[in-house]
């Protein structure tokens, strides 16, 4: 452990840094595609939504409906999780460890390879879908590789094309893993003290908060910047990039230093995630096993295991970046700094433990699994409440504490808090063995996926997306689309997912294509819904794109370069 | 109730409640935030720093608290324990093998022969506890069995059906009725119609009824 002494206190803080011009255009790429991704999977759950309506003029009654809603389903869950919410991920990953890692991205090459991969796993999906596969996002084996049988509506060609395409989605996501490890793990990294007093004292009477630090002397040593950059060894490099050192006794964090949370951020969700991808390639090679072998009976419930291993931390793999991401959104708009608050950095080494096994809910209805492992796995479920209460909390307070600006940014943020909110509480009865089995394939995991995956990391990236497009482009998107956006995305979303919510509690099963004669009602609803969220999606495209192919205003210009030149301007950016 | 296999639904804590908690939870939370954000520039400090009140530190202790709670009183849910105090020595105990596959349920007491152009239905009895034994002979399945006849009925108990083992799930009906049962688990186009019923009969006057809570089976094993 190094003294106190190599980490100083005092300011100034780092100079300013850019990333690059490289790095800006594969930020670009990604939000781009991400963006054409997300229409045409909207577009099948809007597909979805008209089947299950029964629209008299489009219905097509008997079986061809049913298989083509399975091929909606399958191509709209897997495009929405690895080309959609997954792609967000990868741009804001990259563009956050290199922007609060102070450092060019390790290995731009692969960065680049890993958007036409993500792209080619995307494409094959579509392809598989327009073959007829319908096996479920979740590719619940062994109907994937029944081809041949009389109740598998697909061919052997729709099942490898989706199986190459799985291959290649974890092939991109180990990519992003290891660019992540490359950067972060080598060379010097910003760093500072830690200080853990709250010092935003503040009194409405008194009002001067200069007045207040002199008062006070705690305070003064409590609002700080990362001051320098510093190889750090490797032992005190992943205490502090997994925020282990925030939980030393306070003798020992004043000697550890604190690196930028969303390096911290990026750092865990990579970790995540490389330990779930071995769940996949082992269920992938067990279903390519099954297709060259059908007869040959393979162990299923192993199979389905090692699917959930990857395919839970794939929900968190989208959500961690961006709780990072509040902590550079909740400063800018609230025009304070974080302090090196243990609280914020405590909740790390808790996702990391737990997002690995909170699978739960899938384990708990497999019986015959070890009863160890659904000990273990409620334990996670509930486990993983507690950093995400922490993170909430932490956030909510700083926001209170501030003087926050509420436009469009601040507001997809906090309407992400909500989704999160909401669709983790939710989680938290499913994490509960016995009230699980009253939810489970009920419409109210579709809600709860919606609320936790649409309505949070998503409106996240919008709201970084509002926020740095600007610093990628010297550009403001269009301030009444971005309004119109705003509100009408909460309200189909929300709509949207609360409604299934309800149905789902009430006994609505999900993955149905001929719903219960008694959830009919909702389902005009649902359509009017997802309507909403879909179409106010074109007008933010339509947005994006425009700001990105003008030229910017002299205005822009200006405000641009005021930003830049504040000496707190990218410093209230850290943690 | 002691003496039967209860789950969350027995201690108040069913589908309906669910909800509702749900519902609150949003209301409440909605308000949180909209309060946050409406006073966010108040600029006015209840967690004053100078006594060094740390709400964070209660929060962390009262999360942790809540779910160390959550944890204890669901343990007597899960179906390792509530499967605990069934006997399957004990008179009057059904045991039913299921069949599942695309896109049928054949269920039968054992012991009782199926016949030709036999109804596919189960009857059982109420208040007799019940071993359901269930595999696939295709693909995964799972057993939901609905509590009521009627479309909208809330789910009674569920299990997944993972084909090559045996899945097993123990339950006393203690209300006579039809139950539906459907398919939880998407199997392929027709799963939507993967369903069949089971009459539950009122409990023959006289019958025993005695169960003796000591250790009983869970979970499964290869199929034979």
């Amino acid at each position: 452990m190094q003294k106190e002494e190599s980490y100083p206190r005092e300011p100034p803080p780092l100079p300013q840094y850019d990333v690059s011009s490289e790095l800006k255009k594969l930020v670009l790429m990604f939000m781009g595609a991400m963006l054409i991704n997300f229409l045409i999977a909207g577009s099948l759950a809007i597909g979805m939504r008209i089947i299950q309506t029964d629209v008299p003029l489009i219905r097509v009654d008997g079986i061809p409906q049913n298989v083509l809603f399975y091929a909606l389903l399958t191509a709209h869950g897997q495009v929405m999780f690895f080309g959609v919410i997954s792609a967000n991920t990868l741009w804001f990953g990259y563009y956050a460890v290199s922007k609060w890692g102070r450092k060019p991205l390790a290995g731009m090459k692969w960065a680049k390879a890993s958007f036409w991969i993500m792209e080619a796993a995307v494409i094959l999906i579509f392809l598989a879908g327009l073959s007829g596969f319908g096996a479920g996002w979740y590719n619940l084996m062994p109907l994937t590789f029944l081809p041949g049988h009389p109740a598998v509506t697909w061919g052997s060609t729709a099942a490898i094309t989706f199986l190459v395409a799985d291959v290649i989605v974890g092939i991109y996501i180990t990519i992003f893993c290891i660019v992540i490890f490359a950067t972060l793990l080598r060379g010097k990294l910003p760093i500072g003290t830690q200080i853990f007093e709250y010092m935003h004292e503040r009194d409405s009477n008194k009002g001067d908060e200069v007045s207040i630090v002199k008062e006070n002397k705690e305070a003064q040593k409590i609002e700080r910047e990362f001051t320098h950059q510093e190889n750090l060894p490797a032992s005190v490099r992943w205490v502090s990039l997994i925020g282990i050192n925030s939980w030393f006794p306070k003798k020992w964090r004043d000697a550890t230093p604190a690196v930028p949370i969303l390096c911290v951020a990026a750092f865990v969700t990579a970790l995540v995630q490389i330990v779930g991808n071995p769940g996949l390639f082992v269920q992938l090679a067990n279903g390519f096993l099954s297709l060259q072998n059908p007869i040959a009976s393979s162990n299923w419930l192993l199979t389905k295991n090692a699917w959930w291993f990857f395919a839970h931390p794939i929900v968190y793999f989208p959500l961690l970046i961006f709780l990072g991401g509040i902590y550079f959104l909740a400063p800018r708009y609230g025009k304070e700094r974080v302090p090196f608050f243990k609280w914020n950095y405590r909740t790390w080494p808790f996702y990391l433990a737990f997002s690995t096994l909170v699978f739960s809910h899938h384990v708990f209805m497999d019986i015959p699994n070890p009863v160890w492992l659904q000990m273990l796995a409620q334990t996670a479920s509930l486990g993983i409440v507690w950093p995400s209460g922490m993170t909430i909390i932490t956030v909510l307070i700083f926001v209170w504490r501030s003087k926050m600006t509420w436009n469009i940014t601040t507001r997809f943020f906090i309407a992400g808090i909500a989704g999160w909110m909401f669709g983790g509480f939710q989680g938290t009865e499913t994490g509960l063995w016995g009230t699980d089995i009253y939810l489970h394939n009920t419409l109210s995991m579709v809600g709860h996926i919606h609320l936790i995956l649409l309505m949070g990391p998503l409106l996240f990236a919008f709201a970084v997306m509002y926020a740095i497009l600007p610093d990628l482009t010297k550009k403001h998107m269009g301030k009444t689309l971005g309004e119109i956006h705003f509100w009408l995305t909460c309200f189909g979303g929300f709509g949207l997912a609360i409604l299934f919510n309800i149905i789902g509690t009430e006994g609505a099963v999900r993955r149905e294509a001929d719903i219960a004669s008694a959830f009919h009602w909702a389902m005009p609803y649902l359509l009017f819904f997802a309507l909403i969220v879909g179409i106010t999606q074109f007008l933010f495209v339509y947005n994006f794109a425009r700001t990105v192919r003008r030229k910017p205003t002299q205005r822009e210009v200006s405000e641009y370069e005021q930003l830049h030149s504040e000496p707190t301007g990218e410093g209230i950016t850290y943690t | 109730m002691s003496n039967m296999v209860s789950l969350a639904a027995n201690y108040g804590w069913g589908p309906y409640t669910l909800l509702d908690i749900f519902i609150v939870t949003v209301v409440i939370g909605a308000a949180g935030l909209l309060i946050v954000m409406a006073t966010t520039r108040m600029r006015t400090q209840t967690f004053a720093s100078k006594k060094r009140y740390h709400f964070e530190r209660y929060w962390a202790i009262g999360v942790a608290a809540v779910l160390i709670w959550l944890w204890i009183i669901s343990y007597p849910w899960m179906p390792p324990v509530a499967f605990s105090s069934v006997n399957p020595g004990q008179k009057n105990f059904q045991v039913v093998d299921i069949t599942a596959g695309q896109w049928f349920w054949l269920m039968h007491k054992v012991g009782e022969s199926l016949t030709p152009g036999q109804t596919p239905h189960l009857t059982l009895i109420a208040g007799q506890p019940v071993k359901f034994v269930a595999h696939s002979v295709d693909v995964n399945h799972g057993l939901g069995i609905f509590a009521g006849s009627a479309d909208g009925s809330p789910i009674l108990l569920q299990m997944q059906v993972v084909p090559g083992l045996d899945n097993v799930f123990y339950y006393t009906f203690d209300k006579p009725g039809s139950y539906i049962v459907r398919c939880l688990e998407y199997c392929g186009y027709a799963h939507p119609y993967m369903t069949s019923v089971i009459n539950v009969l009122p409990q023959p006057t006289g019958s025993p009824n005695t169960l003796t809570p000591i250790g009983g089976i869970a979970g499964g094993g290869p199929a034979v």
